[in-house]
């Protein structure tokens, strides 16, 4: 009888390291996909269709080729895109988390009619899908002028602010009012009150937020693409759309090197701040 | 939670109300402007176009209803409403499924949970676009020696779909369903065992109740990303093949979202058709939170 929990421990560890041999294989292959991208980047293009899973070899090997050819091919430089990309994620994800989490403030604190409405629309808006307002919101831009990289975060704030608003919302509601009524108490104004007070509380929700905008921006490829002036600005979905989409004479090699190139900012994020992504990921569909 | 703003309410009227409510212009005005723009004004717009005939925004023309009576007559719509359900089907019970046993195994503590976990959640980061090429060179790199191709054959077209999906949304699931499993109490466990349960028992009776949010969490995430999906969907094989009808073309592999898309920018005289579309679109998708809303409430009633 008393060696039977024993008995149960060992075998489970027995389980627990095959499981663990399993999943280092699944793991293998599940990076795969990203792998065999990488190697393609180094081979000629006639090669990427003719032996898309060989290793380079010293035929098929193009060194740095694809991705010095990449850089210019398709009459676009791929820089810009980069360059574009990084500005209207990084701008628009400011812009979203100051607006959103003074708004969502305000509304949360002061009890009113309006500020219930324009909370309901908020949660509303998460439900449309893009489709419903893609033209007319093209449309929209493009007669205000909000076609470019610097405003396109108008845009983002706008068709954005309904999960930010109300992820900050429940935030606050569950904050204690008491230190924003002593803040007050001694003095400070709504404004100080906010950036001295509530703001430094609500680093977590804007760290979870923040994420969850950055992913949702640099991936995204519609918006972008209704909205900007394509002839003058890219982002990099659009780029790799616009160089695979045009049928023909695609250089695989060189688009492949692209993609590469695209991955290293994400992976250099994931590795940074992995633990917040997460947390983010958990928070976000909690609440979403 | 909400016992607590009740009785802060008289609190927060008779103290903070008063200064910060005239600070509207500041906190809120910026955003509901922005708001205003990017989602009040053209979502009203697009269901007044719905019942227009229109090129560009300003030569509307009032038709009612045909418009509407075009997209339920068009056969390319109907194909891409039932691909979409299937897909949407399979690709919950494909993700949910192995993204569950995922999370059930990396909660035993077997050593490299931490890696697993690492390398199953990294496809999530890549957006839809980069995700669809780099499968669509995969799939054609192995199609190639049977001398076809994923835009050639719309089964390829639909197990790549399902495959790709699967590869992006496991990871983040996984996430959602490790916190949930995280929380089921070890003593129950340990009870059941003692009673003389076996593992498929204790997971049946014990873990799968205490995860059922997790469970409509991810079943509802998947659900609508899946409905909605778009980027991987153009990527991938933009719905191609094309069957040749006798009252037109459809594409094999079109789902609801780029059905639409091609619906507005492929022919100019058939925008009113797509804003309908994206109409009818909406009130799905609506549909579906509606029901998620309902069945999260009578859970908590019934805590």
């Amino acid at each position: 009888m008393k060696s039977e929990p024993l008995e149960i421990s060992s075998k489970s560890k027995l389980t627990n390291r095959i499981l663990t041999v399993i999943f280092s294989v699944i793991s293998v292959i599940y990076v795969l996909p990203i792998v065999i991208v990488i190697m393609n980047s180094f081979k000629f293009n006639e090669y990427v269709n003719s032996a898309t899973f060989a290793f380079p070899n010293s035929v098929s090997f193009s060194g740095f080729k694809n991705y010095v050819h990449g850089m210019t091919f398709g009459n676009y430089p791929f820089y810009n895109s980069v360059l574009f990309s990084f500005t209207i994620t990084v701008l628009s994800t400011i812009l979203i988390l100051l607006c959103t989490s003074m708004c969502a403030w305000y509304l949360a604190r002061v009890d009113n009619l309006l500020s219930k409405v324009i909370y309901y629309l908020c949660v509303f808006s998460m439900v449309v899908p893009f489709q419903m307002v893609m033209f007319t919101l093209s449309k929209t831009a493009d007669t205000l002028g909000l076609d470019t990289p610097l405003t396109i975060p108008i845009i983002y704030l706008g068709f954005g602010a309904g999960l930010a608003v109300f992820m900050f919302f429940g935030f606050v509601k569950s904050m204690p009012i008491e230190i924003e009524e002593a803040a007050s108490i001694d003095g400070c104004g709504p404004l100080r009150t906010f950036f001295g007070v509530v703001l430094p509380m609500m680093k977590p929700t804007i760290i979870s937020v923040g994420i969850l905008e950055i992913m949702w921006i640099w991936n995204d490829y519609l918006l972008p693409y209704l909205v900007l002036d394509k002839r003058i600005y890219m982002t990099i979905p659009i780029h790799i759309q616009y160089l695979q989409g045009s049928y023909g004479s695609v250089d695989l090699g060189a688009v492949m090197a692209l993609i590469v190139l695209s991955i290293i900012p994400i992976i250099i994020f994931y590795g940074i701040c992995q633990k917040h992504i997460i947390k983010g990921v958990m928070t976000g569909a909690v609440k979403g | 939670m909400n016992v607590n703003t009740k009785t802060r309410k008289p609190a927060t009227s008779g103290h903070e109300n008063g200064p910060l409510k005239a600070y509207f212009p500041i906190f809120v005005l910026p955003t509901f402007a922005a708001f205003c723009i990017g989602f009040i004004y053209p979502f009203l717009r697009g269901i007044y176009l719905s019942f227009c005939k229109f090129r560009t925004t300003s030569d509307a023309k009032w038709v009612g209803f045909s418009n509407y009576i075009k997209a339920f007559s068009d056969d390319g719509f109907f194909h891409a409403f039932c691909y979409t359900a299937i897909f949407t089907v399979v690709s919950v019970i494909v993700v949910n499924l192995l993204a569950f046993a995922v999370a059930y195994v990396l909660t035993r503590g077997i050593k490299g949970t931490g890696v697993f976990r690492t390398v199953f959640f990294m496809p999530n980061l890549i957006g839809g676009i980069v995700l669809g090429y780099i499968w669509q060179m995969i799939f054609d790199g192995i199609l190639r020696n049977y001398g076809t191709s994923i835009v050639l054959d719309s089964r390829f077209g639909f197990l790549g779909l399902i495959i790709l999906m699967a590869w992006q949304q496991i990871g983040y699931m996984m996430i959602i369903y490790i916190a949930g499993l995280q929380s089921v109490p070890e003593e129950l466990n340990e009870a059941a065992k003692i009673d003389g349960a076996n593992g498929w028992q204790s997971l049946r009776h014990i873990t799968i109740p205490t995860v059922m949010p997790s469970i409509t969490i991810c079943t509802f995430l998947t659900l609508t990303n899946s409905f909605k999906l778009f980027d991987q969907n153009l990527a991938l094989t933009g719905g191609a093949p094309i069957a040749f009808t006798a009252e037109g073309q459809i594409k094999q592999t079109e789902m609801l979202a780029l059905n639409i898309y091609n619906t507005f920018y492929s022919n100019a005289n058939f925008r009113g058709v797509g804003q309908a579309k994206a109409v009818i679109f909406f009130v799905l998708v609506a549909l579906i939170a509606l029901l998620q809303l309902r069945l999260t409430r009578e859970k908590e009633v019934q805590q």
